[in-house]
């Protein structure tokens, strides 16, 4: 129960650049690198509310997964000084998990949502990783949240800061980091550096056409 | 003397009305929902595509846009909602500032 509770209160409020969709005509390349977990997405959006890419993810060093991303912007609500967006997103794909010796076909599904103003954030994202064998087998999990402050505001062709708390869960809500984060971008480059509380460096980069 | 005074100030006026022609002419739109430096650069690149904007400048802290046509071209209200609509932005206002609507489509 409190495991619902925690995931409908996080997903009532993502990560303010890492979205789903990117604009229309927009794509993002994206990657993560911490230790043991690495990520690279390629993310091209033909309407402002549906992207469409592929993904290639390490949950440790062991477990692979690339698929097919098909992203959907559900709901936007533009406010005068503020932003919210309401994603989801999955795609079907093909998993490795080399201790096991296993690999199989899989489902990775999630859901997105943010809140923005030009000095803060709340972002929250959950996915699953479903194997398309039998009885859809939960083979991992996610939960991604983060809360950042702005220490000033800037447009596009200045470089903007933020600094972000982030909050990573694996292995069914069992394994937890903290990774306070300095984001930088400037034009169409992003690039955040973290250190989780447990002395793992984080280092995630972006770019936007 | 005064008839060479207006000829002077016909030739000033004239010189003045080109030079408005030349620098085109202004609209600008009331934005709900930019709020992050990559809104402003889908804006400006959606905007940049027409061949009949001159130049565009989304102000983030105004939530406006600002778009100069190139001599003699505009784009209608409508078709200016609907490209940022569609950029995934809603639009509070348009203010053509006078400029005669066309019926591009």
């Amino acid at each position: 129960m409190f495991r619902f509770l925690y995931i409908a209160l996080l997903l009532t409020v993502s990560d303010a650049n890492a979205h789903p969709v990117s604009y229309e005509d927009g794509a993002a390349i994206m990657t993560r690198f911490s230790r043991a977990q690495r990520e690279l997405s390629l993310v091209y959006s033909p309407k402002w509310w549906f992207g469409t890419g592929a993904i290639i993810e390490k949950l440790d060093e062991d477990r692979a997964y690339q698929s097919v991303h098909l992203g959907l912007l559900v709901n936007r609500w533009n406010l005068p000084e503020a932003q919210g967006n309401f994603y989801l997103y999955g795609g079907p794909g093909r998993y490795s998990f080399d201790e096991s010796d296993e690999d199989g076909s899989f489902m990775r599904v999630g859901a997105q949502a943010d809140y923005e103003t030009r000095k803060f954030y709340i972002a929250a994202s959950y996915t699953e990783y479903r194997s398309l064998k039998g009885d859809f087998t939960l083979l991992d999990d996610a939960l991604n949240f983060g809360i950042g402050l702005a220490p000033y505001v800037a447009n596009f062709k200045e470089l903007n800061a933020w600094v972000i708390f982030r909050v990573r869960a694996v292995n069914r809500f069992e394994d937890f980091s903290y990774v306070p984060t300095l984001r930088f971008f400037y034009k169409n480059f992003l690039w955040e550096v973290g250190q989780s509380f447990k002395g793992e460096s984080q280092l995630n980069f972006m770019i936007r056409y | 003397m005064k008839q060479l005074f207006k000829i002077v100030l016909i030739l000033l006026m004239s010189s003045q009305v080109a030079f408005a022609a030349k620098t085109g002419k202004t609209v600008t739109a009331k934005v709900n929902g930019m709020v992050c430096a990559f809104c402003s650069n889908s804006l400006e690149k959606k905007f940049n595509k027409r061949k009949e904007v001159e130049s565009v400048d989304v102000n983030l802290d105004t939530k406006l846009i600002t778009v100069v046509f190139k001599e003699n071209k505009s784009l209608s209200k409508k078709k200016i909602k609907k490209m940022i609509k569609t950029s995934g932005f809603s639009v509070v206002s348009v203010n053509m500032n006078g400029l005669k609507e066309t019926n591009e489509k």
